[in-house]
C-alpha cells in the first residue's frame, strides 16, 4: 500500500448508508436515491480528473446488514480498481474487524480502516482513534477521528464570517495545532483526520472546503475528504455551483499534492511549550497550542521527555505548562536558557531567582530579571489557556516577533523553513469576511532576498517585489481571498 | 515662555484648565461659552528632520508648552484607531489612519524638554488589553524609542482598568448630552494636563476625526463594549463599543451611569457626535495636536474604505473647539456646515453641539490663526469621500444626497 500517495474520499453510499440516514431527522427520498446511486459504478466519473484516488466505502457495522453492503458495492469496488482506485472499508468498532477483513480482502478491497484497536493478523489497518496522544507508539499510520471542521462557525452558510471585523475577532476551530502535536509525538508517516462537514441545510461553501484542506495538508495530514450531503446531491444533479465547489476541492488537492515537500520543513518556533500532553495536564497543554496558533504566535512543541535533548536554539521564551515540576536536569537547563537571555515562563511554586523588573507589567506573573534573560512566574495556577497564551506571547513580546502580516484579518498563519535556512514557506490561510479584501503585506525579520506567491487557482508562482525595511523585509501581495503561500529564499 | 504678541496670557491660560490647576473637577460651565484660543497651522512635508522645530515653533505660538507641562503628569491620548495590524492597502498605518510615530516621538521630546515630569500615552487598543507597547511593536513600531524619546514615559492601554485599581467617574458638566457620566481608566484622572493627539482624517460617522473625536477612544469596552454583562464590568475587553454608543441597543452595565434620555434616537448620526462633546466636557483636552503631513481621506480606517492623502500639515491649540474647526477648515469643509451636510451628511456637527454647551467656537472669524494661513494649508479631502466603502444605514433626518 502506498499510503504516502493516497488521496483519500469518504464514498457514502450503499444500503447500510441509506438505513444510517433514515434514523436521521429530515432525511429525504432524493438523498436515498443518491446514496444508491453512489453504489453504481458510474459514479466514479466524478472523480476521473480529480486526484481523489482512495475510496473509503462503509464496508461493516456489525448489524445483519453488512453482507447486503458488501455485496451491493462489489460492482463499484471492481469498477474502481479497474480505474486504479484503491477502495478501503470503514468497519464500525462494534464491529468484528476480523470477519470484515476477511471479506474485505475477498471482494478486493485494499484494507480496512476502523476505530477498533483488535488485532486483525495479515493485514495492515488503517487505525483511527479519537483525539488525543496517549498512546505514543510508533506507527507509519495515524487516523485521528473527532477532529473538528475547521472554520469559523458562522461563516459556514456563505463563506462569510459575520463575527470579524472592527469590533472583535471570532472564534476559530481548527486541527493544525493536533497536526503539529501528533507528528511532534508521535511522528507517523501518514497521518489522516476524519471530520465532516456539518449539515446546514445547503452546500457548504467553496472556501470553506479550501479552508478544511488547507488546515490538514500545510501541516502535514491529510483529510479523508468528505462532502456534504447537499454538495452531494448537486453534484448528481450536475448543478453549476456544485461542480464549482468540486473544481475548487480538485485544485486544492492536487495543488498541496504538488506541494507536499513543504511539509518537511521545519516549523519556525519563537515559543518552547514545554508539556507532558498527557494526563492531568492535557487540557491545558492542547488549548495552549491551539490559542497560540490562533493568536498566531510561532511556538515549538517541547515534549518533557525529549525537551532535555533538545536544543533551544531560536527560542526567545520557554512555556512550561505542567503542574508537576520536570526533573533536576531539565529544571538547571530551563533556568540556564534564562540565565543566558530567554524567558522562562512557569507555573507558581519555581524558584524566583533574580531581582523583580518593575516594567514589566503581566497581572498573573511575577516577573524577573534573572542574568540576560527573564523569569516569570505565575501568581496562581495556570488553568485558563486563553490567558496563559496571550500572556505568554505579551512575555515574550511582538518586539521579537519575526513575521507579521499586515490585512489578513481573521488568519491562521505557518512558517517554516528549509533544514539549510535557505529558504521558507508562510502559508496564509484566511476566513472570509464580509469586508472586501485588501493587499497583503508580509515582513520578515530575516531579509530573504526573494519571494513568490502560490495560490491554488494559478497555475504558476508570481514573483513578489521586496521592499526592505528597517529591520527586515517587506512583500506586498495582491488581497488573497482564502489561502496563499509565500515562498522565501536568500 | 515664548508668547506670541497676538495671544495673551489670559487668552492662553483660559484656553487650558488643567494650567489653572481645575483638573477635572472644576470645569468652565456650560452656561459660558470658553474663550477663542489661538490655533497654529504649518506645513510639515514629512516626518524627517523638519518635524522638531516645526512642532516646536508651533507650540510657541500657543504660549510654550512649559507652562502647559512643567513639572507635570501629562497625559496623551493617541489616536491608534483599530487593529494593529491592519493598514490602508499597503500604507502603514503612521502614514494612513494613524498619528505617526515621529510625531509622538517629537512630541514627547518636547514636553519632556520643557520640564513635563511623566509623560503618559494612551490609547484604547483595539478589543483588547494588551499593552500599549505591544501594540506598537505589532503594528511594527519601535515602541522603545519613543519611550526613550523622554526621561518618564509610561503607556497605558486605557480600553479597561489597566494599571489602576478602579475605573474613574467623570461628570459631564450640566447634564450631558447622551450620558450624564463616564467610566474611565485612572489615567485620565491621574494627570494634571491631558492632549489629545490625532489624525486629520475624515469619519465616517461624524465627518471628521480630529482631536475631539480621537477622545471617543477615552471609552473603556471593558464596560461600554458590545457584550458586557449587565451588572459589571468584562475582565478583559472582547468587542466594539456599537451597541451601547452606535446603536443604542443597550444600555451600559449597572455600575457606569444609564443614559440621560432613553427615547432618544437610536441613530450613531445623533449619538456619536454628542458622545464625542461629552466626553470632551468631561475630560477636557488642554492641547490638541493634529497630524495631518501623512493621512488618508474618505473615512476614518481601511475598515470603511478611504485612499490615502499628502496634506502636509500640522495643526495645534489649547482648545479643542477652536483648533478641530480651523482643521476642518484646513479639510476645505466648513466648520459652521449644518447637520446633513458635508462633511457632516451623516450626523450632527459635533462642533455645533460643542460650541452650544460652551466647549468653545467654531466660527473662524472668532479664532486666530498662527503660522500658515488656512487658505495656504488647505487640502481639499471632499473629493476622498469617493473612496468610501457604502453602508446599509437609515438616513439621518436631514440628511441630503
Amino acid at each position: 500500500m502506498n499510503l504516502d500517495g493516497w488521496v483519500p474520499m469518504r464514498w457514502p453510499c450503499g444500503p447500510l448508508e441509506i438505513e444510517r440516514g433514515k434514523s436521521r431527522e429530515g432525511f429525504t427520498a432524493r438523498e436515498a436515491d443518491a446514496l444508491q446511486e453512489w453504489a453504481d459504478p458510474r459514479s466514479l466519473e466524478l472523480v476521473a480528473s480529480s486526484p481523489v484516488n482512495c475510496l473509503v466505502v462503509t464496508w461493516a457495522e456489525g448489524s445483519a446488514g453488512d453482507e447486503g453492503q458488501q455485496r451491493a458495492l462489489a460492482p463499484l469496488i471492481n469498477a474502481a480498481r479497474r480505474r486504479g482506485l484503491s477502495v478501503v472499508g470503514w468497519v464500525a468498532s462494534v464491529a468484528d474487524p476480523r470477519r470484515a477483513a476477511s471479506t474485505a480482502q475477498a471482494s478486493g478491497l485494499e484494507t480496512i480502516a476502523t476505530e477498533s484497536s483488535e488485532s486483525v493478523p495479515g493485514l495492515d489497518v488503517l487505525r483511527f482513534r479519537e483525539r488525543g496522544l496517549g498512546d505514543r507508539s510508533p506507527s507509519d499510520f495515524l487516523g485521528v477521528a473527532s477532529t473538528v471542521w475547521p472554520g469559523a462557525s458562522a461563516s459556514l452558510p456563505t463563506g462569510a464570517d459575520a463575527t470579524s471585523g472592527p469590533t472583535g475577532p471570532p472564534w476559530l476551530d481548527s486541527n493544525a495545532w493536533y497536526v503539529r502535536l501528533a507528528r511532534s509525538l508521535v511522528d507517523p508517516k501518514v497521518l489522516w483526520l476524519a471530520f465532516d462537514p456539518p449539515d446546514l441545510g445547503q452546500p457548504v461553501a467553496a472556501a470553506s472546503y479550501l479552508q478544511a484542506i488547507a488546515d490538514t495538508e500545510v501541516y502535514g495530514a491529510r483529510w479523508l475528504l468528505s462532502l456534504d450531503p447537499h454538495l452531494r446531491l448537486g453534484l448528481l444533479d450536475r448543478r453549476a455551483s456544485a461542480m464549482e465547489t468540486w473544481a475548487v476541492i480538485s485544485r486544492s488537492l492536487a495543488f498541496f499534492g504538488k506541494h507536499r515537500a513543504w511539509t518537511s520543513h521545519l516549523p519556525v518556533g519563537q515559543l518552547g511549550v514545554v508539556s507532558d500532553y498527557a494526563g492531568a495536564d492535557e487540557f491545558l497543554s492542547f488549548e495552549v497550542l491551539n490559542l497560540l496558533a490562533r493568536q498566531s504566535s510561532l511556538y515549538r512543541i517541547l515534549a518533557k521527555s525529549r525537551a532535555q535533548g533538545m536544543p533551544f536554539d531560536g527560542l526567545a521564551a520557554v512555556l512550561y505548562v505542567d503542574q508537576a515540576p520536570p526533573g533536576g536536569d531539565l529544571v538547571r537547563k530551563l533556568y540556564r536558557f534564562a540565565e543566558e537571555g530567554g524567558t522562562l515562563i512557569t507555573p507558581p511554586g519555581w524558584e524566583e531567582r533574580g531581582v523583580h523588573d518593575d516594567d514589566a507589567w503581566i497581572p498573573r506573573f511575577r516577573v524577573l530579571r534573572y542574568g540576560r534573560g527573564r523569569l516569570a512566574v505565575a501568581r496562581q495556577e495556570l488553568a485558563d489557556p486563553y490567558l496563559l497564551a496571550g500572556d505568554a506571547q505579551l512575555l515574550m513580546s511582538h518586539s521579537r516577533d519575526r513575521v507579521r502580516v499586515f490585512n489578513a484579518g481573521t488568519a491562521q498563519f505557518h512558517h517554516a523553513t528549509s533544514g539549510d535556512g535557505r529558504s521558507g514557506i508562510l502559508h496564509t490561510l484566511l476566513y472570509p469576511t464580509r469586508y472586501p479584501r485588501m493587499p497583503l503585506t508580509v515582513w520578515f525579520l530575516h531579509p530573504w532576498a526573494k519571494a513568490r506567491v502560490f495560490t491554488v487557482d494559478a497555475e504558476e508562482a508570481a514573483p513578489v517585489g521586496r521592499i526592505p525595511a528597517e529591520p527586515g523585509v517587506e512583500f506586498h501581495l495582491p488581497p488573497v481571498p482564502v489561502y496563499c503561500a509565500l515562498e522565501v529564499s536568500s | 515662555m515664548r508668547v506670541p504678541p497676538a495671544l495673551s496670557r489670559r487668552q492662553f491660560l483660559a484656553g487650558s484648565s488643567a494650567v489653572l490647576g481645575l483638573g477635572v473637577r472644576r470645569l468652565v460651565p456650560f452656561a459660558r461659552a470658553a474663550p477663542s484660543a489661538t490655533v497654529s497651522v504649518a506645513k510639515c512635508d514629512a516626518y524627517g528632520a523638519e518635524l522638531l522645530p516645526t512642532l516646536d515653533r508651533m507650540f510657541d505660538q500657543l504660549g510654550g508648552l512649559g507652562r502647559l507641562v512643567k513639572g507635570r503628569t501629562v497625559a496623551v491620548k493617541l489616536n491608534l484607531t483599530g487593529p494593529s495590524t491592519m493598514r490602508l492597502g499597503t500604507r502603514p498605518a503612521g502614514l494612513a489612519h494613524w498619528v505617526h510615530p515621529r510625531v509622538i516621538g517629537a512630541v514627547v521630546h518636547l514636553m519632556d524638554e520643557a520640564g513635563a515630569h511623566r509623560i503618559r500615552l494612551l490609547e484604547s487598543g483595539y478589543a483588547s488589553a494588551i499593552p500599549l507597547d505591544e501594540y506598537m511593536y505589532q503594528a511594527g513600531w519601535d515602541a522603545g524609542e519613543i519611550v526613550r524619546a523622554g526621561r518618564r514615559v509610561e503607556l497605558e492601554n486605557t480600553n479597561w482598568l489597566g494599571r489602576g485599581s478602579a475605573y474613574h467617574r467623570f461628570d459631564v458638566p450640566g447634564t450631558g448630552l447622551l450620558f450624564p457620566s463616564y467610566l474611565l481608566n485612572h489615567s485620565f484622572r491621574d494627570c494634571d494636563a491631558f492632549v489629545s493627539l490625532a489624525k486629520l482624517k475624515d469619519h465616517t460617522t461624524t465627518g471628521v476625526t480630529l482631536s475631539m473625536k480621537n477622545c471617543f477612544g477615552n471609552i473603556p469596552t471593558t464596560i461600554y463594549g458590545d457584550h458586557v454583562a449587565k451588572d459589571e464590568p468584562d475582565e478583559l475587553p472582547h468587542s466594539g463599543r456599537n451597541r451601547v454608543f452606535h446603536d443604542g441597543a443597550r444600555q451600559p452595565p449597572s455600575l457606569a451611569a444609564p443614559e440621560v434620555d432613553p427615547a432618544s434616537p437610536r441613530h450613531e448620526g445623533y449619538r456619536i457626535p454628542r458622545v464625542v462633546v461629552d466626553i470632551c466636557a468631561a475630560r477636557p483636552i488642554d492641547l490638541a495636536i493634529i497630524d495631518g503631513i501623512d493621512s488618508m481621506g474618505g473615512t476614518e480606517g481601511p475598515w470603511s474604505g478611504g485612499e490615502g492623502c499628502h496634506p502636509g500639515v500640522l495643526i495645534a491649540g489649547t482648545n479643542c473647539v477652536n483648533t478641530d474647526a480651523v482643521a476642518t477648515a484646513v479639510m476645505g469643509y466648513d466648520p459652521m456646515a449644518p447637520a446633513g451636510t458635508s462633511p457632516f451628511r451623516t450626523s450632527d456637527n459635533f462642533l455645533e453641539l460643542a460650541e452650544r454647551v460652551g466647549l468653545g467656537t467654531r466660527d473662524l472669524k472668532q479664532i486666530e490663526v498662527a503660522g500658515t494661513p488656512i487658505r495656504e494649508a488647505r487640502f481639499d479631502f471632499a473629493p476622498l469621500i469617493r473612496s468610501r466603502f457604502p453602508r446599509n444605514l437609515p438616513p439621518y433626518p436631514g440628511e441630503k444626497s
